[in-house]
């Protein structure tokens, strides 16, 4: 397995596409959200108009919530743009050939990847604390450990259940041997959370770490414990799967 | 350690057709230590589908292929220990240099990192491309690519190798190397499954050379023959049953 990780790594600290993805969900929603923030507090009306659903006038809560949200949206997109490069590019780059017949077997260069990918999610989540944090002193909030300390953890919660929710893009990059198919999931999922958000909720597990995050974070429809491991169990069992997919991987 | 006298390769009426009706129909041959094996046929033929089939890429629908006497499907790192390979769909990773594709390749082959380096330094300098270790293989001729391609199947020292269209894209000079390698390595005992278009380096390299037609053996040739491309055109044309 070892051999597999130092593989996978190499390519992933390599790869433009980890440091695109890592930089545009740690920079974006707080860039964003201080961006909307600081226009509402200047009287803009189209940003008060924006931040109304998702703002209660708690500082910190409020830019949690902005930041998950937006983290939550964009993650989807993101991470599956991550996974679709990560397992399509070998089909795509015409690499794939190369992972046959060695000692190293296919199911365990998909589960390395699948490791990659979590490690690219965490350091994802610590860096996306460390701008929300900075973000909010930019802002002038005052720092209290007791109430910023759980926000923070929240935010990245929601970023690692994003990416749990990210992972079947691994599986249709696999099945669609290229990076559209994942896109092209990623696309769907974050359509069909909007669609959940009105009619079933949270139990739709692509919709759970955004509704924790935003609209229902601040009032009475907040995801239950169980809907959020509904989000984390999704992510292990399209893993699973595509690690499967791999174990018997065939070209055509 | 491959016994004296058992096929490092034994392909026994291999059957693979896809739905179009290309593929491999009933193939038979085998890879003996020391022996380069050549396969050649126009395009289409089947080369690299029995390739494909070698190395477990795609299934067998019927037939029998043992690789160092292992059967494909039970083929475990043991046996894919020792054998290298660089087929069609096996490209080096562009965003990566040169060394960092060998080293990847070394790795994968089961090498730990002392010896992957040791391996991937001493590759680079039999087939010439040192000079290239730190240009990402985007950046790289195709004839370069091929290089780096067949580097990494021989830097861990394998017994037996597969090679599709090996001296496609390479200049004089890197076919020259690509030969030297090939047959430094079958004295020492490494057997060679090859594809090629090149009759005449085939007749250079080779020591057994068969001639696949709509994926079937339709027979061999002499590779020390007074014309070999004569010999090659009698056969396809035999088979075609058109005049010869």
């Amino acid at each position: 397995m070892i051999a597999a990780l130092r593989v996978e790594g190499t390519k992933s600290v390599h790869g433009l596409v980890s440091w695109v993805v890592l930089a545009a969900l740690v920079v974006g929603p707080a860039a964003i959200s201080a961006t909307l923030l600081v226009a509402a507090r200047s009287g803009n009306v189209v940003a008060t108009a924006q931040l109304e659903p998702f703002t209660r006038g708690e500082p910190w809560a409020d830019l949690t919530t902005l930041v998950g949200v937006i983290a939550a949206a964009g993650g989807l997109l993101a991470f599956g743009v991550y996974l679709g490069w990560s397992f399509g590019r070998e089909f795509t780059e015409r690499t794939v050939g190369a992972l046959f017949a060695t000692p190293t077997p296919l199911a365990r260069i998909a589960t390395a990847k699948l490791v990659m990918y979590a490690a690219l999610v965490a350091l994802t989540a610590v860096a996306g604390v460390v701008a929300f944090l900075v973000t909010g002193l930019l802002l002038g909030y005052p720092m209290t450990g007791a109430s910023v300390g759980p926000l923070a953890a929240k935010v990245a919660a929601v970023i690692v259940l994003t990416g749990a929710a990210a992972v079947p893009c691994a599986w249709a990059a696999t099945v669609s041997r290229g990076m559209l198919g994942a896109v092209g999931l990623a696309v769907i999922l974050l359509v069909l959370s909007q669609v959940a958000l009105l009619t079933i909720g949270p139990w739709f597990p692509f919709a759970a770490p955004g509704a924790w995050a935003g609209l229902a974070g601040t009032g009475s429809g907040a995801p239950s414990t169980v809907q959020l491991l509904l989000t984390l169990a999704t992510g292990v069992g399209f893993g699973a799967l595509t690690v499967a997919r791999w174990r018997r991987l065939r070209l055509r | 350690m491959t016994t004296a006298g058992r096929p490092l390769l034994a392909v026994a009426d291999a059957v693979h057709r896809y739905p179009n009706g290309a593929g491999v129909g009933g193939v038979s041959l085998s890879v003996r230590a020391g022996q380069v094996h050549a396969i050649v046929g126009l395009n289409g033929a089947g080369k690299s589908s029995l390739m494909r089939l070698v190395l477990s890429m795609i299934d067998l629908q019927s037939g029998d292929i043992r690789v160092l006497g292992v059967p494909v499907r039970d083929a475990g790192a043991a046996e894919w220990a020792r054998v290298g390979h660089a087929v069609e769909g096996a490209e080096s990773y562009p965003d990566l240099t040169v060394q960092q594709n060998l080293l990847l390749a070394a790795r994968l082959q089961g090498l730990e990192r002392g010896r992957a380096h040791v391996a991937v330094r001493e590759v680079m300098e039999e087939l010439d491309i040192a000079g290239l270790a730190s240009r990402r293989a985007r950046a790289l001729s195709s004839g370069n690519r091929q290089r780096v391609r067949v580097a990494a199947a021989l830097l861990h020292d394998p017994q037996l190798v597969i090679l599709d269209e090996p001296t496609a894209f390479l200049d004089p000079a890197g076919v020259l190397l690509l030969r030297g390698a090939i047959r430094a390595r079958a004295e020492r005992g490494v057997g060679f499954l090859i594809s090629s278009h090149h009759l005449d380096e085939i007749a250079r390299t080779g020591d057994t050379v068969t001639v696949l037609n709509a994926g079937r053996v339709i027979g061999t040739i002499d590779p020390h023959g007074f014309d070999i491309e004569r010999a090659f055109f009698a056969l396809v044309r035999a088979d075609l049953g058109e005049p010869g």
